[in-house]
């Protein structure tokens, strides 16, 4: 399906470094969670035979038009069925054996195809398919969007963060300029097939046997918190889809500019954007992509942000 | 009595009741044959007889103690031997998973590497020690589960459907190696469809029968019952359903050739 | 899907497993990996490149596969690079008219072309003869031999012994599918199949996995007794020498500044 797996000598000593300390750390962190229960029989026998089956999974052919076919990753697909925790597991061993036993993947690189297909793309397909249906019931309807949108969302970010990796590399011909939105842009539309493929597993699968998909295990309560809720994420979702129409298209109509840029030109100041110039998402934009869309991107990444800090506050207030 | 099955009662989540009140008994230096047709619950029984599923009603007794209690050292005193020996074979080489008890049990490399290679040249398997254990044919796999259990000197000795899938040579080596385990004073415990093996092998055999036991006699009593035979879903064995053709009525009963030519013999002298 | 299978099977225990002690081959492989993957200059993982064909040679190791795959990365490789001569600043080195449009190639941008197609074909290829000499049986021992935890090489093994069993049930489920389908199929129909494929697959693993766990217990006496190590090799002249040859070849790396 993708260019994703990262081959040795695409990435830097620094990236290297980075993921592979995000893959400890994370790892780690999955690893104390899990930890009672990797040590039984029955823990070990179904991540490594899960593994197995979702790297069979992988080697399937999907034909598309043209006369080519293509591969499924299946990390969002692991998130939803084995939950994020279990769903990393399976996607790590997936991942070390193919570096290791095929070299699909370089092992200076394990750390970030860890990060973009275990962890990333794990977790986003099993929040997203999890709040849809704690939300919106486990109708059919909604598993089929849910895993659609889990299987593409999960993917796109996948490949983005890959965009990122490869474009901060200095061993890399190219920088982010190039590789974020040939990443994202690719993988948005590869996307779209690593969720159809999803959705259509999900289906099946909880039509033969509901109650082995982790991302259901509570049942839906359908309470006056989650119809409040489901409202609030509603118009949230609304709000950022129109928001370009406000925020690109009118503005520049009117030719609108943020008081302080009028300001700092008045008053003779030196533009530093070029220097200082960490963000891929400079002024709510997606570099390669219409302004539109890296609006609405950045709404979604945005919202995303504040919604995390929130739930883990919450989270952490309980626990205390 | 060595290992004691009593009134056992298991259901599988969100199934139907697979074992009804199933008891047996099985001793030291004897066979113990359970025949039934599919789906009545053999395997179940003997994964709870190994305690790798635990029953909603009943207990299960090593030595008069509930077994559970005496997991998992205990372990080392039952082997079971699965019906797919690519269910039980999980380790990378045949050396590994034949080694793989042998190391949580003897601290020495040298001690554990004599054992693998006496297993090894008893099973015939010694030339596939580095193979992987997928690699090889159904009868040499069958083989590597046997070593792998047998290895350990297992008091109980739990083998379902043994002679499945294989070929009548192969299936002479186990009834020798099943009668091995007997005259080394091992309680064995056999699940098969094969009346023939049942007969060669066997001291005492119970049917089992939609979740519940019956029989618990002598092999000659139960095999040669037709009724008890149908409940199994099983015709005699050759020897009697040969006789009974031939209208040839002895009072030996012989399940068996061996048995037939001890009678033939006892008759001419 | 065979294909697969059989190429899992035939690298579980590679041409020469004993040569090496499992856990030096590793510690050397993913040095020398790494030295080729960081490596900015073509002559350091020509050095690399070049050992790990001495390597494939001497131990008479399938060299059609590690070609293949070597073959895959290079193609790859070149693929990715190939506007880099003509993007880099620097120094023209030839011209290229494709009709109205004027390409330079510059020599700042060939050397980098050539630098990363050199360093990432190295790496690979460096990698790929220690496991075809190994065997991933070894490759996993030798991992265990780095401390990794006991869960993990477990895992990666039996991850590794179920895949061609795996690979087998989606081929055969795929041919039992085929078998039925009696008229012209769309996309859309192949699709759904194969995600029934995909989903059944999953659930036999369930199955399977509760086999193997019966299986594990049953030869469990302790509560972790399963995980128990497997002994170490012993370390042999040939060790130190690939070791030694390794530790120079990093030595070579940093101070010529890689």
């Amino acid at each position: 399906m993708v260019v994703m797996h990262i081959p040795d000598g695409f990435l830097d000593v620094a990236v290297v470094g980075i993921t592979y300390i995000l893959l400890f750390g994370y790892g780690g962190y999955v690893l104390r969670k899990v930890r009672l229960a990797l040590d039984t029989p029955e823990c070990i026998s179904l991540v490594s035979v899960m593994a197995a089956s979702i790297f069979a999974a992988q080697m399937l052919n999907w034909p598309v038009p043209g006369g080519t076919s293509l591969h499924f990753v299946g990390g969002a697909l692991a998130g939803i069925v084995l939950g994020p925790w279990l769903g990393f597991l399976t996607l790590f061993l997936v991942l070390l054996v193919q570096t290791l036993v095929f070299h699909d993947g370089g092992i200076t690189a394990l750390g970030a195809n860890v990060l973009n297909m275990a962890i990333i793309d794990v977790i986003v397909g099993y929040l997203i398919y999890r709040a849809f249906v704690k939300i919106f019931g486990a109708k059919d309807s909604v598993r089929a969007t849910a895993a659609f949108l889990g299987g593409w969302l999960g993917i796109t970010l996948a490949g983005a963060a890959c965009g990122l990796e490869i474009g901060y590399s200095s061993s890399f011909p190219y920088g982010i300029a190039v590789t974020v939105p040939v990443m994202v842009g690719w993988h948005a539309i590869l996307g779209i097939l690593e969720g159809v493929i999803t959705a259509l597993t999900i289906l099946h699968l909880t039509r033969r046997a509901p109650q082995l998909i982790f991302s259901e295990a509570d049942e839906m309560i359908s309470s006056k918190k989650y119809l409040t809720f489901r409202k609030a994420l509603i118009t949230t979702l609304i709000l950022i889809f129109i928001s370009p129409f406000f925020g690109v298209i009118l503005a520049d109509m009117i030719g609108y500019h943020e008081p302080l840029d009028i300001a700092a030109e008045v008053l003779n100041l030196p533009d530093l954007t070029g220097i200082i110039n960490w963000t891929p998402f400079l002024d709510y934009t997606v570099p390669g992509l219409p302004a539109e869309v890296g609006y609405i991107i950045a709404g979604i990444l945005g919202i995303g942000v504040i919604l995390g800090i929130y739930l883990a506050y919450t989270r952490l207030v309980k626990q205390h | 009595m060595l290992l004691k099955v009593e009134n056992i009662y298991f259901r599988y989540p969100g199934g139907e009741e697979v074992l009804k009140g199933a008891s047996f008994s099985a001793d030291k230096g004897e066979v113990v044959a359970i025949i039934g047709p599919n789906g009545s619950g053999k395997t179940t029984l003997l994964m709870v007889a190994a305690a790798l599923l635990e029953p909603e009603r009943g207990i299960v007794l090593l030595e008069d103690r509930p077994l559970r209690e005496q997991l998992p050292e205990a372990r080392k005193r039952i082997g079971l031997v699965f019906q797919e020996p690519d269910d039980q074979l999980f380790n990378p080489t045949v050396y590994d998973e034949v080694a793989f008890a042998l190391r949580q049990l003897l601290s020495s490399v040298e001690e554990t590497d004599r054992k693998v290679k006496e297993a090894a040249e008893k099973f015939n398997i010694k030339s596939s020690l580095s193979k992987p254990p997928y690699k090889l044919s159904i009868g040499e796999k069958r083989m590597v589960t046997l070593a792998s259990v047998l290895a350990y000197d297992p008091d109980v000795l739990l083998l379902d459907e043994p002679t499945a899938n294989l070929s009548s040579k192969s299936i002479q080596e186990i009834e020798k190696i099943v009668l091995n385990a007997r005259d080394a004073d091992r309680a064995v415990v056999v699940a098969s469809h094969d009346v023939e093996f049942v007969a060669n092998v066997s001291d005492r055999v119970y049917v089992i029968s939609d979740g519940s036991m019956l029989g618990g006699l002598s092999a000659k009593s139960v095999l040669s019952d037709e009724s008890l035979l149908a409940l199994a879903d099983m015709n005699p064995p050759l020897v009697p359903q040969t006789l009974r053709l031939l209208g040839i009525k002895l009072d030996d009963n012989p399940l068996t050739i061996n048995d037939l030519m001890r009678a033939s013999s006892l008759a001419t002298s | 899907m065979e294909g697969l299978a059989e190429a899992v099977d035939s690298l579980s225990s590679g041409t020469n497993p004993a040569l090496f002690n499992p856990t030096i081959a590793v510690i050397s492989a993913l040095i020398l990996t790494g030295t080729a993957a960081f490596s900015y200059g073509f002559k350091l993982s020509a050095l690399i490149f070049a050992v790990s064909v001495v390597l494939v040679l001497l131990t008479r190791s399938p060299i059609c596969t590690w070609a293949k795959i070597l073959m895959f990365i290079l193609t790859w490789a070149t693929l990715v690079s190939i506007p880099v001569p003509f993007i880099t600043l620097g120094a023209p080195l030839a011209n290229l008219s494709l009709g109205s449009i004027e390409l330079k190639v510059s020599r700042e941008g060939l050397n980098a072309m050539i630098t990363f197609i050199s360093r990432v074909v190295a790496a690979a290829a460096i990698f790929t003869s220690f496991v075809s000499i190994m065997g991933w049986e070894r490759i996993v021992r030798g991992l265990g031999g780095l401390q990794m935890p006991r869960e993990l090489t477990l895992l990666l093994n039996l991850s590794i012994i179920h895949i061609p069993l795996f690979l087998r049930e989606a081929s055969m489920m795929l041919s039992a599918r085929e078998a039925r389908i009696m008229r012209k199929t769309r996309f859309k129909d192949v699709w759904r199949v194969l995600a029934t494929v995909v989903g059944d697959l999953l659930l036999r693993s369930y199955e399977r996995a509760w086999r193997l766990e019966k299986a594990i217990r049953s030869r469990s006496f302790t509560s972790t007794g399963f995980l128990r190590i497997t002994p170490p090799a012993k370390i042999g002249a040939k060790d130190l020498l690939l070791f030694s040859l390794t530790l120079c070849i990093l030595t070579l790396g940093v101070l010529g500044g890689l």
